[in-house]
């Protein structure tokens, strides 16, 4: 099982923050995380926007990358400042 | 460094002075949040974190300061969560030898924290909610302390 985290404008396509689910096998890159996760929240659209950056066990990934079997996913929106 | 609680400045900032020696100036700077933005009013502010790289962040930009201006001591306080207008949303303070070191480091932890530290915000207005964003301004600012090596988020 793997925790996603969705901060920020991504938080309001998915509805929640944090959900604990599993990645499928065939989700094998961050190019097919995105068309899986988009399609598991019905917003592919927004899934697929590259100002999202994706975090993979807390570190910042360059794409594509492979995915592996991570404990966290985090899809992070350009950062609003304190 | 980051909290739920509100934050007290004079708490802080008197915490913060009984630990320094050989100062010759401390600089202190506290953010509230306005009461007032795009000319409607601000009901909440609610800000996220993402926890451990926040704060991985947040003590980057600290030991450069430490590294550049020579200070004696840094201390930053950021409040999370659902806050009010008038709350204090956050606390830097800065020790150093002279003043123009303590002032400029302060300086540049406030506009690294407006620009570059993982934060989400999210305003509550009369007209709706909206996620802000930084100001072109905040980016030009930044941009002063360039010379400064720094982890790259963006």
């Amino acid at each position: 099982m793997t925790t996603f985290q969705f901060f920020g404008r991504v938080g309001d396509l998915t509805g929640v923050m944090t959900e604990i689910i599993p990645v499928p096998d065939e989700v094998v890159d961050t190019q097919k995380l995105r068309l899986w996760i988009g399609e598991h929240y019905k917003n592919a659209e927004g899934f697929q926007d590259e100002t999202v950056r994706i975090a993979i066990d807390g570190e910042l990934v360059v794409e594509p990358c492979e995915v592996g079997s991570p404990k966290e996913i985090a899809f992070l929106p350009p950062v609003g400042g304190g | 460094m980051l909290t739920e609680q509100p934050i007290n400045s004079s708490v802080l900032l008197a915490e913060f002075n009984s630990n320094i020696k050989n100062a010759g100036a401390i600089v202190s700077f506290s953010g509230v949040v306005r009461e007032h933005s795009n000319d409607q009013d601000v009901i909440n502010l609610y800000l996220q974190a993402y926890s451990r790289m926040t704060e991985d962040g947040i003590s980057t930009a600290m030991h450069t300061a430490i590294d550049h201006w020579s200070l004696i001591d840094v201390k930053v306080m950021h409040r999370i969560g659902l806050m009010s207008p008038r709350d204090e949303i956050v606390f830097i303070a800065t020790a150093a030898e002279h003043r123009r070191a303590a002032f400029q480091s302060a300086d540049f932890l406030m506009d690294f924290l407006k620009t570059r530290a993982i934060f989400w915000k999210k305003e509550i207005r009369s007209d709706g909610e909206f996620w802000i964003e930084p100001r072109s301004q905040d980016f030009e600012d930044f941009a002063r302390w360039s010379e400064l090596k720094l982890r790259d988020y963006q």
